[in-house]
């Protein structure tokens, strides 16, 4: 995208060398604009799917993202978009407890995931002859986690301290990002 | 969330995680066609959800001002956050308060950086945004419009607030097409670095975010012509509509570790 940006200024330099009318037509085209290619199309079952090539680097990014985040958890789920974050690595039908990251890391990759308002979303950037490695693993935990009791009650611990490390014992904690809705929304 | 057990866990995950609640983006370096079967063969027999209907969260007019006060037992200086109810996302009056954002508090040049940084040296950093947890394109639903910035305890919260009038006040006279201009340009290179960053990943991110609340990852493509669109009389009159005192909420941060020797140089 960088190299797209550039492209016109180096046009400048060589034409603007040769000759002033040639200097002046490469002046007066339209400042770029940013255009990325988007492949759109929505799968039967529902899912929706953006493809988008970029070969300046030989790398493939993985994006899902569930539309569900933090503040549309049904009233009686509070904290359930956030716990399922970390349920999501938790193990799947294939994949044991923290066997995903590892999947990930161990072919150079790196990965995380996020809760956000309105969202709850997981990436990974690997190599891109790893992509259908991604993909699989991917699809392996939309299509079902293997919860257990076990996983479930740690996990649990581990959200309550997250919050307790990076917003209750911290000097502005919370402040502004998760204290002003409160404050200025009535929902 | 203590109270949960398996069985609400795994309802939870059939409803919300499933494919028809979901985006999948690919960006970079792949062949378009072997990566349609893959995805098709992985995920294309993996079951829909029902859907519930989702909360309603919108937000009614605020009428009038509202203060807060938090006491914070670790903080040992006061901090200020100022917020305002934002227009309807994609509506022109949004993309207005994009360009008063760069124009009033993004980069150095910003109307309160230069007021509360360089002239009265109040703070040393004014920050803030639309959407504090990502950008102003990736949520759905009502949002703020907010900044904030820490002070010393010599320093009133009136001293700032004043100085926070003294910009807002000439700020609907000041406004013409060269101040959006240079919104713009910000504007733009923060596009740049968003989606050129980290391998594309916020490429992917906005593709995901325009599948899941627009049903059109295109946008990506036109968002710069939507600010551009933007006139100088919309500017003023989202000013006039939003940027009042009565859709603001001051959020105040009362430290209480103030007095503490320990925390005084």
């Amino acid at each position: 995208m960088k190299l797209m940006s550039l492209l016109p200024l180096l046009f400048l330099f060589i034409f603007g060398c040769q000759n002033q009318n040639e200097k002046k037509n490469t002046n007066s085209k339209e400042v770029a604009q940013f255009k990325v290619p988007v492949e759109y199309y929505t799968l039967d079952n529902g899912l929706k799917v953006i493809l988008s090539q970029d070969k300046t680097s030989p790398t493939a990014i993985v994006a899902v993202y569930y539309n569900i985040g933090f503040r549309i958890e049904p009233k009686d789920r509070t904290g359930f978009a956030h716990l399922f974050e970390h349920m999501m690595f938790q193990g799947s039908k294939n994949l044991g407890k923290m066997e995903f990251i590892k999947l990930v890391q161990e072919n150079g990759g790196v990965l995380n995931g996020s809760t956000r308002f309105d969202f709850t979303n997981y990436f990974e950037i690997v190599p891109s002859h790893k992509l259908e490695t991604m993909l699989w693993a991917e699809a392996d935990r939309m299509r079902g986690l293997d919860i257990t009791q076990e996983n479930l009650t740690n996990q649990q611990g581990v959200v309550k301290n997250e919050v307790k490390v990076n917003v209750l014992n911290q000097p502005y904690g919370g402040f502004p990002w998760l204290d002003m809705p409160q404050y200025a929304n009535t929902n | 969330m203590d109270a949960a057990n398996l069985e609400d866990v795994s309802s939870f995950f059939k409803t919300y995680y499933a494919p028809n609640n979901a985006a999948l983006s690919i960006v970079g370096d792949f062949e378009m066609e072997e990566t349609k079967a893959w995805i098709q063969k992985y995920f294309g027999d993996i079951p829909a959800s029902d859907l519930p209907a989702k909360p309603d969260i919108s937000e009614p007019k605020q009428t009038e001002e509202k203060t807060f006060v938090k006491d914070d037992a670790l903080a040992n200086k006061p901090a200020i956050a100022l917020a305002y109810h934002m227009p309807q996302r994609n509506s022109p009056e949004y993309f207005a308060m994009g360009l008063l954002d760069q124009i009033l508090v993004q980069g150095d040049n910003s109307l309160l950086a230069q007021k509360l940084e360089k002239e009265k040296g109040f703070t040393s950093n004014v920050s803030g945004g639309i959407n504090y947890l990502g950008n102003m394109f990736n949520y759905q639903g009502p949002m703020l419009w907010m900044y904030d910035l820490t002070y010393d305890n010599d320093t009133s919260k009136e001293d700032i607030l004043t100085a926070i009038d003294e910009v807002m006040n000439g700020l609907k006279d000041s406004i013409d097409q060269a101040m959006i201009d240079q919104a713009i340009i910000k504007i733009r290179s923060q596009l740049y670095d968003d989606i050129g960053g980290t391998f594309g990943l916020g490429r992917a991110d906005l593709l995901c975010a325009f599948a899941l609340f627009d049903n059109n990852p295109e946008r990506i493509n036109t968002l710069e012509d939507s600010f551009k669109e933007i006139t100088p009389k919309v500017v003023k009159k989202t000013i006039d509509t939003y940027l009042i005192k009565t859709n603001r909420t001051v959020l105040t941060v009362n430290p209480l570790l103030a007095e503490n020797d320990k925390t005084q140089s």
